[in-house]
């Protein structure tokens, strides 16, 4: 990897999007669910090799360091931290046998919980399948990075990037002063709290669960992925497919709502920016992102051209407004609370809760991704931590040339009938 | 910027904005290159809009904002000199 050893120092300082990551950790412990965990999948036709990979993985630099990375204990005010300890064990794969069947990825791997003051910020477990096949599991704690940076990690480890320099840091940006801090904060809060009407921010039940999150798996062939792209057109949408596939969710999540007996209600989504330029490999450590939040009201909800043009404006307003930049300001400042303060903050105005829904498209990022440590890769899937108790999650990602999508879900909140409802809903509406 | 623009040069501008702030080093950008190919989600399309309003202070309304104008740098640039030339030519008028 080219990265220089200065960088993989004994103290790695918190991002604001980080610690906003951490504050998600530590609200899905109180409800008593794992903490903010991702799962990066990759299947492979053939056996890999599990010695070879774990001796790979050990004599490399990158992979140590993180390995031994801890999220330090903070003291009150003290700028949250990871750091480097001395001694670890060698990094160890475990390996499961399964059967060739749908959802084949053992369910205890999905239970397997990081916590990050304690245990190596991530893990990696190979699953053997019958008929030669092989899946790759990436195990992480969002703190340390987001699906891109795992996606980048994991593409390195098994020689699939090419030739392209790999970033491992973000390069410093440069500090505002604390007044235009506070402007750019204020500024975020009125737009995300006070803004025209509150905000029904949580629109599931919320019920105590012990339960992990649920995953259940859309993949569309490449002719379906063609029909939904068109049909995405004939919905006027001009800034690419997320608005549509957005708008599309938003119209089957209303209609849940509705099932569950709550009309009229708006629905406040916030959708994530990834900050990194496309085709970028890195920054690889760390979140680089950004929100942008959307507010719909069952007006808006009436068709999908409706939907995807007050979508579209809504995108458009608030970058005019440079939202998304305050909004990192905002939590780059709130960097320096100790978390209970931090969370009090953010959860106040909405008495507790944070947003029941949550949608990324992470776009085409996987479409080259073809061959891994020789062998070839015939599906890579992201599986997103549960956005926030009670919360449904769902991503878009391409893989190759075919559209796929994850829910994320607690049975606390919704059940398997609700979801193969969500399913038949959602295919209508990106099918029209 | 100055009133004397060309298409072309209004182009070359918004392929420049893409290689320094949208694209990773190394991705070739033309000014006929459709921006979906270069991989930009609807948040960089929209980056590149306000670059444009930015550049040449102006508002591009919604009608101006239809799939076929941010098609292209070079689609885009086309209007953007239309919308400019119009603009002179009222203000001529």
């Amino acid at each position: 990897m080219n990265t220089n050893k200065q960088e993989r120092t004994e103290r790695l300082l918190l991002s604001g999007s980080d610690y906003f990551q951490l504050l998600l950790d530590a609200h899905h412990r109180q409800h008593g669910l794992q903490g903010n965990i991702g799962r990066f999948a990759i299947e492979l036709k053939g056996r890999l090799n599990a010695c070879q990979l774990e001796k790979t993985i050990n004599n490399d630099p990158i992979f140590c360091w993180l390995h031994s990375l801890r999220l330090k204990k903070q003291w009150p005010f003290q700028l949250p931290q990871w750091i480097q300890i001395q001694f670890t064990d060698p990094i160890r794969i475990k390996i499961f046998e399964a059967p060739q069947q749908e959802n084949c990825i053992p369910q205890e791997l999905f239970k397997f919980d990081i916590q990050p003051h304690f245990d190596p910020p991530f893990q990696l477990n190979l699953i053997y399948l019958e008929q030669d096949q092989t899946i790759l599991l990436f195990t992480w704690n969002h703190i340390l990075m987001d699906s891109q940076g795992a996606e980048i990690l994991v593409r390195y480890l098994g020689n699939a990037i090419g030739d392209k320099p790999i970033q491992l840091l973000a390069s410093k940006n440069t500090q505002l002063s604390i007044t235009e801090q506070l402007k750019q904060t204020q500024k975020t809060r009125n737009f995300i709290f006070f803004e025209k009407k509150s905000i029904f921010i949580s629109s599931l039940e919320k019920l105590d669960s012990k339960g992990i999150n649920n995953y259940h798996s859309l993949c569309f062939s490449e002719i379906e992925t063609a029909q939904i792209i068109a049909n995405c057109r004939r919905a006027g949408a001009r800034f690419g497919r997320s608005p549509f596939l957005l708008a599309a969710c938003m119209h089957s999540f209303s209609d849940l709502l509705k099932r569950k007996g709550r009309t009229n209600t708006t629905l406040w989504v916030p959708v994530p920016q990834n900050n990194r330029k496309k085709g970028a490999c890195g920054p690889l450590v760390g979140n680089h992102l950004s929100f942008l939040f959307y507010r719909l009201f069952p007006q808006h909800l009436e068709t999908m051209q409706k939907t995807v043009d007050v979508i579209e404006q809504q995108m458009i307003d608030q970058m005019r407004k440079d939202i998304p930049a305050s909004f990192s300001i905002m939590m780059d400042l709130l960097l320096r609370l100790p978390l209970w303060l931090y969370g009090k903050i953010v959860k106040s105005p909405t008495k507790g809760t944070l947003a029941s829904f949550f949608f990324s498209d992470t776009g085409k990022t996987l479409e080259d991704f073809n061959v891994f440590c020789g062998l070839p890769v015939s599906n890579a899937i992201h599986y997103p931590p549960n956005s926030s108790h009670p919360g449904f999650t769902i991503i878009f990602m391409n893989f190759q040339k075919k559209l796929q999508v994850i829910m994320a879900y607690t049975e606390a909140t919704v059940n398997k009938e609700d979801i193969s409802w969500f399913e038949s809903s959602l295919r209508k509406n990106l099918f029209g | 910027m100055t009133a004397t623009v060309s298409p072309s040069a209004i182009a070359e501008y918004i392929c420049l904005f893409i290689r320094n702030n949208l694209v990773a080093e190394g991705i070739e950008v033309t000014p006929a290159m459709p921006l979906e190919q270069l991989g930009l989600d609807s948040f960089s399309l929209i980056e590149i809009i306000l670059f444009v309003e930015r550049q040449y202070h102006l508002q591009l309304s919604d009608e101006a904002l239809t799939r076929e104008n941010i098609f292209s740098s070079e689609t885009l640039a086309n209007y953007i000199y239309q919308h400019l030339y119009e603009y002179k030519q009222t203000r001529a008028d």
